[in-house]
C-alpha cells in the first residue's frame, strides 16, 4: 500500500485548514479590485456581531457593536486581550437591519 | 422479529448482490440511471415476507444520478456558483479552462467525471467565439459523467475588475513579508499572498 506520506500543501503543514486559506485568498483578491467593486466586495462580506458579557448569570448591557470584517484571526485581535472565555461572552451573529438599533462604538477593522 | 430477517436477508445477500448487481462499466457504451430501488432486496424480502412491504431503502429517497449518454453530447453544462451570487446557471458552452491545482486543465463535452481543486488563477469559458474570463479565489470543481459541470468559486471576478497598482503593491508587500516571516504559520501567510498576487498578476498580463 502507500506510505503514509502524503504530498500535503504547505499551508496544511503549518497548520492552517483549507477554510482558512480559501478565506485568506478570497480576502486578499478582493482587497486588489478597482474601487467601486472593492468597497461593494469588502461591504458585502462584513459580519456583524453583538458581545455581551455575563456576570452573575445575568447577562450584562452588550458593549460594542462590532463590525468586522473576518479575516484570519481579526475577530481575536478585536475582542482584545480580555480572556475569550466562551462561558462568560455571549455572542450574537446580526442581520444588517439590528445594527441601527444600538448606539454604541463601532469598531472597523 | 422483522429486524432479525432483515440483518439475515443482508448477510446472505450481501456478497452475492454486491457482485452482480454493479455492472462492469468498462465496455459498456450506456450508462443507465441509477435505480431508485435495489431490486435484489425487494425481491429477497418478498421471498421471506411476503405480505409486508419491503421497507424503503435510502436509494428510493435519493435523485437518481442521471444517466451518462452513450454518444458525446455536443455541449458542456456549467453551473458556476459563487456564495453570493450564480454566476453562470446551466449555461451551454463549448469548453472550460480551470485553473485546477494540478495546472490548467481544459474540459471539453464527454470529460471523463473528475474532482478538482482549483489554485487562485484565470476560469475561463469558451461558446464559439466568445471567451468570458473571470480571476477565481479558490474553489472546486466537479464534472459529472454526462458533460455537466459544477464550479464553485469563493470569489471570482472579471479581470478588467482588478486593479494593476494595488496588485503590484500586495505582491512586494508579500515577498517583503516572506523574507522576514519567522513562524510556519506567517510564511505560510506570507506564502499564499506571493502565489495570489503572481496569480493576479500573470491573470492581468496573460
Amino acid at each position: 500500500m502507500a506510505s503514509n506520506a502524503a504530498a500535503v500543501p504547505f499551508w496544511r503543514a503549518a497548520g492552517m485548514t483549507y477554510i482558512t486559506y480559501s478565506n485568506i485568498c478570497a480576502n486578499l483578491v478582493r482587497n486588489c479590485l478597482k474601487e467601486p467593486y472593492r468597497s461593494e466586495a469588502i461591504s458585502r462580506e462584513k459580519v456583524h456581531f453583538s458581545v455581551s458579557k455575563w456576570a452573575d448569570g445575568k447577562p450584562q448591557k452588550p458593549t460594542c457593536l462590532e463590525v468586522v470584517v473576518l479575516n484570519c484571526d481579526s475577530a481575536r485581535l478585536v475582542l482584545g486581550t480580555e480572556s475569550w472565555n466562551p462561558v462568560v461572552f455571549r455572542i450574537e451573529w446580526l442581520t444588517e437591519s439590528k445594527t441601527s438599533y444600538h448606539h454604541n462604538q463601532d469598531v472597523n477593522n | 422479529m422483522l429486524r432479525q430477517a432483515t440483518t439475515r436477508l443482508l448477510s446472505r445477500r450481501s456478497i452475492s448482490s454486491s457482485a452482480a448487481a454493479v455492472p462492469s462499466r468498462h465496455f459498456s457504451t450506456e450508462v443507465p440511471a441509477t435505480p431508485a430501488f435495489d431490486s435484489s432486496f425487494v425481491e429477497a424480502w418478498k421471498k421471506v415476507i411476503p405480505n409486508v412491504e419491503p421497507p424503503k431503502t435510502p436509494l428510493a429517497f435519493m435523485q437518481p444520478r442521471p444517466p451518462t449518454p452513450a454518444s458525446l453530447p455536443t455541449k458542456l453544462t456549467v453551473n458556476f456558483v459563487l456564495p453570493y451570487a450564480s454566476e453562470l446557471s446551466g449555461k451551454e458552452v463549448d469548453m472550460v479552462i480551470i485553473p485546477a491545482t494540478t495546472g490548467q486543465m481544459g474540459i471539453l463535452p464527454g470529460h471523463v467525471a473528475t474532482i478538482a481543486e482549483l489554485k487562485p488563477g484565470v476560469l475561463s469559458v469558451h461558446q464559439g467565439n466568445d471567451v468570458t474570463k473571470y480571476f477565481v479565489s479558490s474553489g472546486f470543481a466537479f464534472i459529472h459523467a454526462n458533460s455537466f459541470a459544477d464550479i464553485v468559486a469563493v470569489e471570482a471576478v472579471p479581470i478588467d475588475q482588478i486593479d494593476p497598482s494595488l496588485v503590484q503593491k500586495g505582491l512586494a508587500e508579500f515577498t517583503q513579508k516572506l523574507s522576514l516571516a519567522t513562524t510556519d504559520l506567517e510564511k505560510a501567510e506570507a506564502q499564499i499572498g506571493v502565489d495570489v498576487h503572481s496569480a493576479l498578476n500573470s491573470a492581468l498580463t496573460g
